[in-house]
């Protein structure tokens, strides 16, 4: 019931107030014929100069360019340098590869040696 | 005034009750118009949002100021791409009005219902010869008037059967623009009063130190 007579309160106001909403908007109306004579003077005047009368202003250029770079970072180049005086760097997987490759021919030793002549050391070792 | 209320008759009084339902139901129909128009124009309102929301959110403007003034060029860009129809219908049927008065001069009634106008094509109803009754002391129309002529095509009225319709056609469209057109300027005025506004209004800086301490 309330919202019957809230819609019948802006009933009675919309109908007082016509003749100010008409006069508003005729005004109105009379300005937006002068902004579409202007825009579509603006838009010839650029679209004969070789410009986008449609396109974006400055303000959306920037904008577009910052959402393109929160979305595709560059990648920045590091350049490295190694003084002369300072041994070459060695990353740890050539160091765990060079590692490997000490350890390889030790323990063939050691398997030949099993099979033959016993040392004092090996002896010692195994307890025989 | 006092010794006419006195001698309501039945009739009279039915009357009365007629007419304030008559007039509830039109401001009924006038408040339900106006809450369609203005939810209409909340909707074309939205279209602001979209039209700045870019500049805004990746902070290349930051100020009022600022914000309105972008804000009215590209609702002004954005007008004219959606009212350049209207206004070349309207301007064609101008166009074409034109050519009409120069065949057959300037001084052709566009309203005329016998040959020349866009009147032939309605019914036309003598107003001035309806029968008319006494209303509380008041002379009011008490029945549908005769008519004067009736909807047949004329040739000669080519002109008026164009233009009219162009001009009611590209004029309510172009009405319609406009409408968006003040509800995208209303929409920004209130989005440049509340976008940048720095508020504390439930900022708490106790919060952090209610979290629950996990004993190890």
């Amino acid at each position: 019931m309330s919202e019957f007579f809230k819609t019948l309160l802006k009933g009675v106001i919309y109908v007082l107030l016509l003749p100010v909403i008409v006069a508003f908007l005729a005004l109105v109306f009379i300005y937006c014929v002068g902004v579409f004579l202007y825009m579509a003077i603006r838009n010839l005047i650029i679209f004969f100069a070789g410009g986008n009368p449609g396109g974006d202003l400055k303000e959306d250029v920037e904008a577009k360019r910052r959402l393109a770079e929160r979305f595709n970072p560059v990648e920045k180049e590091v350049e490295e340098t190694i003084p002369a005086d300072q041994p070459e760097l060695v990353r740890p997987l050539d160091l765990q590869a060079e590692s490997e490759e000490a350890t390889l021919p030790v323990q063939e030793e050691q398997q030949s040696e099993e099979g033959g002549i016993d040392d004092g050391d090996s002896s010692e070792t195994y307890g025989i | 005034m006092m010794v006419t209320l006195v001698k309501l008759t039945e009739s009279d009084k039915r009357l009365i009750i007629v007419l304030l339902l008559v007039f509830i139901l039109v401001f009924i129909i006038a408040g339900y118009i106006g809450l369609l128009i203005s939810r209409i124009m909340h909707r074309q309102g939205r279209k602001m949002d979209d039209l700045v929301h870019d500049v805004v959110v990746t902070g290349v403007i930051t100020e009022e100021k600022k914000l309105i003034k972008f804000g009215i060029k590209k609702n002004h860009q954005y007008f004219f791409k959606k009212s350049w129809i209207p206004a070349l219908i309207m301007a064609v049927s101008g166009f074409i009005l034109l050519i009409y008065f120069i065949i057959y001069g300037f001084d052709v009634d566009l309203k005329d219902h016998v040959e020349w106008g866009f009147g032939t094509l309605f019914y036309i109803f003598d107003w001035d010869h309806a029968e008319r009754s006494m209303f509380f002391g008041k002379e009011i129309i008490s029945n549908w008037p005769p008519v004067i002529d009736t909807p047949h095509w004329s040739w000669k009225a080519w002109g008026s059967y164009l233009f009219i319709p162009g001009m009611i056609v590209g004029g309510s469209w172009f009405l319609v623009c406009v409408q968006a057109y003040i509800a995208r300027i209303y929409r920004l005025f209130r989005l440049s009063k509340t976008v940048f506004n720095k508020s504390l209004e439930n900022y708490n800086p106790n919060e952090g130190l209610r979290s629950p301490i996990n004993p190890e």
